[in-house]
């Protein structure tokens, strides 16, 4: 009896499924305010359901193979944040050559075969070394906590259909776009910034004029405005080298 | 080898043939153009009664995710002419803003010979402007655009920090008065024959050439001859026309 | 009395209760009567007109010509043909209308009006009077060229007025446009060891953005023994945001400092 409870209580609180190509993985929340991942590789797709706990689904592919060993996701509690941050480990997925020929013809082949191949290879004209990745991170998170989601390489989708309390969810992507859903009706300050890219948007919210002064090409655009009523919560969205889409459901 | 490189040359000319010239037109034909921070800005006179923009743009991929939206920016100014300017009209005049963030854009507007124009340009990227046949007031304040005006008459204020200022007039106007300023870099002048001013051209570090017959200022009969300072009159004198290169040279010449 | 007269004095309050009424009747009767009110009384309360065609240079000399000779007092006297006397200030012409306004404006104050101003103002202050209003009259125009024109202008008027000086500064620190608060700070360069526009100078080095402006802030002040301009000269080089060349000019302005220059 004992023995059952404590395993279906470890079950609860820490389940990890590896298929053969997907890994998931689920954290408990109701001990935690803030939501904080962090995640180098990977498109992240991002939506919130009644739960009391933040799951990830990594689907990964890389040089056409998928690849769950080289998932590096690590979780960290403390002062009531729960931060994940998800890597990859390259060490563990080989690398790839492709070869180009008369700048149109491809040829591929993993860096092993490439090495018992080469001799007998005709001469190429460019030589590209890495890897092919393709990856999709699909976090489903709990409602009313305060959410951070950063990504370096990937994209953000996020789908965010209001929530009781004050929400207050911070978007980074680094080299990614970022793309929110939200209801045009709920009220939100919106802190929107790109750097190199642009905002788009078709929700009519007000936007802060006196914030910034007339926007010059090189500096980017920072955009502070309010959706409906003021101080009812915050939305801030940043791509800094790609562009931000806010649309309304 | 040589297939590369002809690939090479063909691709080159197809992307160049791809570009395309998009429009915008306002019927407006009176008031002052005002443009505020747009790049690289070629501004022509006609005889017309709308004020066309126009700019080649690369039509590379349409971003089909922006499809449905519009494009926004600090000022909460949309995109409304297509171009990735804000067009708006206040209090009689026609202001226009950049609205996309590229720092490549370059503009052609054709405006109606009754209006003037108001060009402000502070950032460090562009900010070049060309004006062509306006017989308006012309203002225009740079940091890094330099400024081209050819067959235009004044009234004008011209400045800029960084850039220089060339000037072709084809007659002076008398109205108002003539003001053109570069701090860091020259200003190059030419006047027609018969163009009458009250000049006075200043610099301090520079050197000022002129092919123009100016009738220096005297005081107490003496003329002053120094090379930093010119004060006097062309022509008899005419309207109040200030020149003035801190750190370059002063060009004027006679067409 | 004749109706430009009565005119005059029934905007200066300066009739009986019948008089008024008289004239009242006249104004409203008249046609011609009531464009003179109308046009005197514009003049008399500063007018914000339409767009001006500016004057020639002509207007300048001879106006102040007649000032120091008096003409227009003579005229007054002579018994002059009523038709130089009507104004018709309907002429879009610049120069008629400001030149004959403002001699009107004098021989309202000279001769037949009791304005308060008139206690105090003394030949010369008329003079500058005249002068004030119209620089104060063409700085309303919404022409930049030709605010700056007026500023220009002013440049020329050697007086130590506080009122006239003043209407410069204010330009230098309100007006809307870059280039006519750089054309006033250059015109009150003329005026930098009056105490009070060394201050706005030093206030206007604060508060301007303008680039131009600012440099010519900078390199004024740093020309003046006992400006105390060296702490914000230290400010603007020590301020992260101040562009390159905003520091650049700082520096020069401190050697120059250093250099103990004397005023422009």
């Amino acid at each position: 009896m004992k023995y059952s409870i404590y395993t279906a209580l470890l079950l609860l609180f820490c389940t990890t499924i590896q298929a053969q190509d997907i890994y998931t993985k689920s954290y408990a929340t109701n001990d935690v305010e803030k939501v904080q991942l962090e995640f180098m590789w990977g498109d992240l797709n991002v939506t919130f359901a009644d739960v009391n706990q933040v799951e990830v689904t990594y689907n990964l592919t890389v040089n056409g193979k998928s690849v769950t060993d080289a998932i590096e996701l690590s979780d960290k509690k403390r002062k009531g944040v729960l931060k994940l941050e998800g890597d990859l480990d390259f060490d563990e997925i080989e690398e790839q050559i492709t070869l180009i020929y008369q700048g149109e013809k491809k040829v591929t082949m993993s860096k092993d075969e490439f090495n018992k191949r080469k001799s007998s290879l005709d001469k190429w004209d460019m030589m590209n070394t890495g890897y092919d990745f393709d990856g999709h991170i699909t976090v489903v998170l709990p409602k009313n906590k305060i959410v951070k989601l950063e990504t370096t390489y990937g994209d953000i989708e996020v789908a965010f259909d209001g929530s009781k309390g004050d929400h207050n969810l911070s978007v980074l992507s680094t080299y990614g776009h970022v793309d929110m859903t939200i209801p045009a009706s709920i009220s939100t300050d919106l802190d929107l910034s790109s750097s190199y890219g642009e905002i788009y948007t078709d929700i009519d919210f007000k936007v802060n004029p006196n914030y910034t002064k007339r926007q010059d090409c090189q500096f980017g655009d920072h955009i502070k405005a309010v959706l409906n009523t003021k101080d009812q919560g915050s939305i801030a969205l940043e791509a800094t080298y790609d562009n931000i889409y806010l649309r309304k459901i | 080898m040589k297939n590369t490189l002809l690939t090479l040359i063909v691709s080159l000319a197809l992307i160049s043939l791809q570009a395309q010239s998009k429009e915008h037109k306002i019927s407006k034909s009176s008031g002052t153009l005002v443009l505020a921070g747009l790049n690289d800005v070629t501004v022509e006179s006609y005889n017309g009664s709308e004020i066309i923009f126009a700019t080649d743009s690369y039509d590379e991929e349409v971003d089909e995710r922006a499809a449905g939206l519009k494009l926004v920016n600090s000022l909460g100014l949309n995109d409304n002419t297509g171009l990735g300017l804000a067009v708006q009209e206040e209090n009689g005049n026609v202001v226009v803003s950049q609205v996309s963030s590229t720092c490549d854009s370059e503009f052609k507007i054709k405006v109606p010979s009754g209006m003037s124009l108001e060009y402000e340009h502070t950032n460090n990227s562009g900010g070049d402007i060309k004006v062509i046949g306006l017989s308006k007031e012309v203002i225009i304040s740079t940091t890094y655009g330099d400024v081209e005006l050819r067959d235009i008459t004044g009234p004008m204020a011209v400045k800029s920090v960084y850039g220089s200022v060339e000037a072709e007039f084809s007659s002076v106007s008398q109205s108002g008065s003539i003001t053109i300023e570069s701090i860091y870099d020259l200003v190059d002048i030419t006047l027609p024959s018969n163009a009458s001013a009250d000049i006075s051209m200043r610099t301090p570090y520079g050197e000022i050439y002129s092919n123009v017959d100016i009738d220096v200022e005297k005081s107490e009969g003496m003329r002053r001859v120094s090379s930093k300072t010119i004060k006097g009159t062309i022509n008899g004198g005419g309207v109040d026309f200030k020149v003035k290169a801190s750190y370059d040279n002063i060009y004027l010449r006679k067409k | 009395m004749d109706i430009e007269e009565r005119i005059i004095d029934y905007i200066n309050n300066e009739l009986s209760t019948e008089e008024r009424q008289e004239v009242r009747r006249l104004i409203e009767s008249d046609d011609m009567a009531k464009s003179l009110y109308e046009e005197y009384n514009d003049l008399m309360s500063g007018i914000q007109e339409e767009p001006l065609i500016t004057p020639d240079q002509e207007w300048a000399a001879s106006f102040s010509e007649s000032l120091k000779n008096r003409k227009v007092e003579q005229r007054i006297e002579e018994n002059e043909p009523k038709e130089t006397k009507v104004v018709h200030l309907q002429s879009r012409s610049f120069i008629t209308k400001i030149a004959v306004a403002a001699a009107i404006l004098i021989i309202g104050i000279l001769g037949y009006s009791n304005i308060n101003q008139s206690n105090q103002i003394d030949e010369v202050g008329e003079e500058v009077y005249a002068m004030r209003q119209l620089l104060e009259s063409n700085l309303n125009n919404s022409s930049v060229s030709s605010r700056i024109k007026a500023v220009r202008y002013s440049e020329d008027v050697d007086t130590q007025d506080e009122d006239f000086i003043r209407i410069l500064e204010k330009t230098m620190r309100e007006d809307e446009s870059a280039h006519v608060r750089l054309a006033a700070t250059e015109a009150l360069k003329k005026w930098a060891d009056v105490p009070f526009v060394q201050e706005s100078l030093l206030m206007a080095l604060q508060n301007e953005e303008d680039a131009h402006v600012k440099i010519l802030l900078i390199e004024t002040l740093s020309s003046i023994k006992d400006a105390n301009v060296g702490p914000h000269l230290d400010n603007l080089i020590n301020d992260v945001e101040s562009p390159q060349y905003i520091k650049d000019e700082a520096h020069k302005g401190i050697f120059r400092l250093d250099k103990n220059a004397k005023i422009l």
